[in-house]
């Protein structure tokens, strides 16, 4: 075996990770099958210069994907053998959809199909995690100034994103904090009732099963036949000498695990309001996943964001155009969550 | 030949790729004493790899130079100056515009030596480690730490003048842990600062100037002198044809980690980049000996400081404060490129012959001449 060389520089929280007390908002969003599908094909589908033995569809029938925040107030490592300095507190937005896997035979044919999640991006606000998970499990995460703030009623959430970015590409153009998300619930919205949710929209209806196989809002055990979400993630690394190329290139498989559910309530997705903020710097991450779409000159949410005002915070630019996304629902909930690296499906180039 | 595994090019992706122009740093530099047996640690540790026997190459510390250099950069602009990928079709990152960040890093001297009477002609160099460094911008941590194979991590840095005009504070903080008790938060913290008078000659010094080896050059007409002599040394390495190497080569171990066994790596390389300092001017000089320069050597910061620094087995949880044997500011352009692989280790698998490992431990004064008179190599050569 090959140990990896320990330092100061590498010594992020390991996996597996536990969140004791994880708080999560999930907004339901339909997404473009074709968009997917182009997803799926560049990233896992497409020969690098070998073709991994598995093939990526999206789900048949209308799709969604959830945007995820998390703020995990005591996330740790449960990496064996450590002791101390395996605790910390950050919160987390990330982009998932579910897709299906399926093996291809000896004689190329597609089987065994298996429902897996997709994270395409993610932001952080604590650079050991976002360390963490780009080195680690391969996700592209970005480090961003994240606000969530949740108050006595549903109302109150208001979730703020900002980067260090450029608004506008152009030789001159300096890069600074530029507003990259807005979240929150409409005034007076109350909570919904998930069977009428369910039944007003057979799709999301459908999504909801596809969450329940999943544990996701209802918690899994080790001793379900399902344990969990299990994530794909392309993790590779540039080389250093030709950027066209990866040093490393492979498909990774994770689980998240949610468990002691509590506080569980469901929200219309007419009473909410999430909108992405149109920069350059974003704006093929936000088209390769929801396309193009019509933008406001101003926020639908009427409170100003509270990251303009927020002491210790960069001075951000959100005077940009605001594209809002159509939400179907919205599900929150606190749990304790468990992360585990189950094992690198393919390894490119290993031949 | 090896395999050519395509990058998945996104122009979201935050591994920016070199080469990289610097106009107009501004760079403090102090010079502290470093324990030769702590070098050869680091050396041994990060870049002695393999199996002594068989290794083409030692890492030594460079015995005639027995300092750290602790450089604090403020970058008002950088820029990458790759040129556009063919497969991307974005904005190439030329015309995206600059970004802006603060860097701190301890650069120390080590000598490459080839192993043999052939290898130590060709392929003994200097080259710089950088056993510590942190930036304040997210994307240069993110480019340092997997394509550069730099250690960086991300801090907050305060880079700027002191409490008098023409002199300097520099402060960082980390996030770290404040004990090594299980379940305890981590937290950012003040990991070092520094503070100096002005600039040599100034009356706000408390300690003798004379006493200072800044004295030596504290003339007008030796300032020019050093001055002078940056730009003799860049047209030594325009004209010399890189013979006489006089730009700063870093050496850095890039390695990733199996996903699922983390004590594992699938990848380890011995990477090299060069900073090209150009147009050096503004040269001026702090009295050393008005330095006050510490490091807090406190819960998870010690495993830091240890690399470096003569600090004790365990965290003492006070400031560890360190003398300066010299100290200057300038400014200059730097020009961060030629990044090259020059070892690659063989990779251990399970039930599968190991990875091929490579070599390309030429040294600088070399290589153009077994470029122009040895066998053709190259990628796609056979």
């Amino acid at each position: 075996m090959t140990v990896f060389l320990e330092s100061f520089a590498t010594d992020q929280l390991l996996p597996p990770w536990r969140s004791l007390g994880m708080r999560m908002w999930q907004f339901v969003i339909a997404v473009d099958r074709k968009l997917i599908a182009a997803y799926l094909d560049t990233r896992f589908n497409a020969a690098a210069p070998d073709r991994a033995p598995f093939h990526y569809t999206p789900l048949p029938g209308k799709t969604y994907g959830l945007l995820c925040v998390a703020r995990h107030a005591h996330f740790s490592s449960c990496c064996d053998g450590r002791t101390g300095r395996d605790t910390t507190s950050h919160i987390e937005l990330s982009w998932t959809f579910p897709a299906l896997r399926y093996r291809v035979s000896e004689d190329n044919l597609l089987v065994d199909p298996l429902q897996v999640w997709i994270e395409p991006f993610a932001f952080d606000d604590n650079s050991y995690v976002m360390f963490s998970a780009r080195e680690i499990f391969g996700t592209e995460m970005d480090m961003a100034v994240i606000r969530m703030e949740e108050g006595e009623s549903p109302a109150d959430l208001r979730i703020d994103m900002a980067i260090e970015g450029m608004a506008k590409f152009d030789p001159r153009a300096r890069s600074q904090s530029i507003g990259c998300m807005r979240m929150g619930l409409l005034p007076d919205t109350s909570e919904a009732d998930l069977l009428r949710l369910r039944k007003d929209d057979d799709d999301l209806d459908a999504f909801v099963d596809n969450l329940l196989a999943d544990g996701i809002f209802t918690g899994s055990t080790a001793t379900d036949k399902r344990t969990g979400m299990e994530v794909n993630t392309l993790r590779q690394f540039r080389d250093v000498f030709d950027m066209d190329l990866a040093a490393y290139r492979a498909i990774v498989s994770s689980t998240t695990q949610h468990s002691n559910i509590r506080d569980l309530a469901f929200f219309s997705g007419a009473d909410t309001v999430v909108e992405f903020l149109c920069s350059d710097s974003l704006e093929e991450t936000i088209h390769a996943m929801f396309g193009a779409r019509p933008h406001n000159e101003c926020s639908l949410l009427e409170t100003p964001p509270p990251l303009l005002n927020a002491p210790g915070t960069p001075d951000t630019n959100w005077n940009l155009k605001y594209m809002p996304i159509e939400v179907a629902m919205v599900i929150c909930f606190t749990a304790d969550a468990h992360f585990q690296i189950e094992r690198t499906l393919h390894t490119y180039g290993q031949i | 030949m090896s395999i050519r595994v395509p990058y998945v090019q996104s122009a979201a992706s935050q591994q920016v790729p070199p080469p990289y122009h610097f106009p107009d740093v501004t760079v403090n530099a102090f010079y502290m004493n470093v324990s030769m047996e702590r070098v050869q640690r680091y050396c041994d540790m990060y870049l002695n790899i393999g199996d002594e026997k068989t290794r083409e190459y030692v890492y030594r510390p460079l015995a005639a130079w027995p300092y750290a250099t602790v450089l604090y950069l403020n970058y008002p602009t950088m820029i990458s100056a790759a040129p556009a990928s063919p497969h991307l079709g974005e904005v190439p990152y030329s015309d995206r515009g600059a970004i802006s960040q603060t860097e701190v890093f301890v650069a120390i001297p080590v000598v490459r030596y080839g192993r043999g009477a052939k290898r130590l002609i060709t392929d003994t160099a200097l080259e710089w480690a950088l056993p510590f460094i942190v930036v304040g911008n997210p994307m240069s941590s993110v480019c340092g730490r997997e394509m550069l194979g730099l250690g960086k991590l991300l801090a907050e840095i305060e880079n700027g003048v002191g409490r008098y005009p023409e002199s300097f504070h520099g402060r960082i903080s980390l996030p770290g842990w404040p004990d090594d008790e299980p379940g305890t938060m981590q937290r950012m913290q003040e990991f070092m600062r520094i503070e100096t008078k002005p600039v040599l000659p100034t009356p706000a010094g408390t300690q003798p100037p004379y006493r200072t080896l800044a004295t030596l050059l504290e003339s007008p007409e030796a300032s020019k002198l050093v001055g002078g002599l940056s730009s003799v040394s860049n047209f030594i390495d325009s004209f010399s044809l890189g013979l006489i190497p006089t730009s700063m080569r870093t050496v850095g171990l890039k390695q990733y980690r199996d996903a699922a066994d983390p004590q594992r790596a699938v990848y380890q390389a011995l990477v090299t980049c060069r900073a090209q300092y150009l147009n050096v001017r503004n040269v001026r000089f702090y009295n050393e000996l008005d330095i006050d320069m510490y490091f807090n050597d406190i819960g998870s910061f010690h495993e830091i400081l240890e690399v470096f620094l003569e600090v004790d087995k365990k965290p003492t949880g006070k400031p560890h404060s360190v003398n300066t044997v010299a100290a200057r500011r300038f400014e200059a352009d730097i020009n961060f490129d030629t990044l090259r692989v020059i070892r690659e280790f063989p990779i251990d698998r399970d039930g599968v012959p190991p990875t091929p490992g490579a070599s390309d431990l030429v040294s600088r004064w070399y290589r153009p001449l077994r470029g122009f008179f040895g066998p053709r190599r190259g990628v796609g050569l056979p």
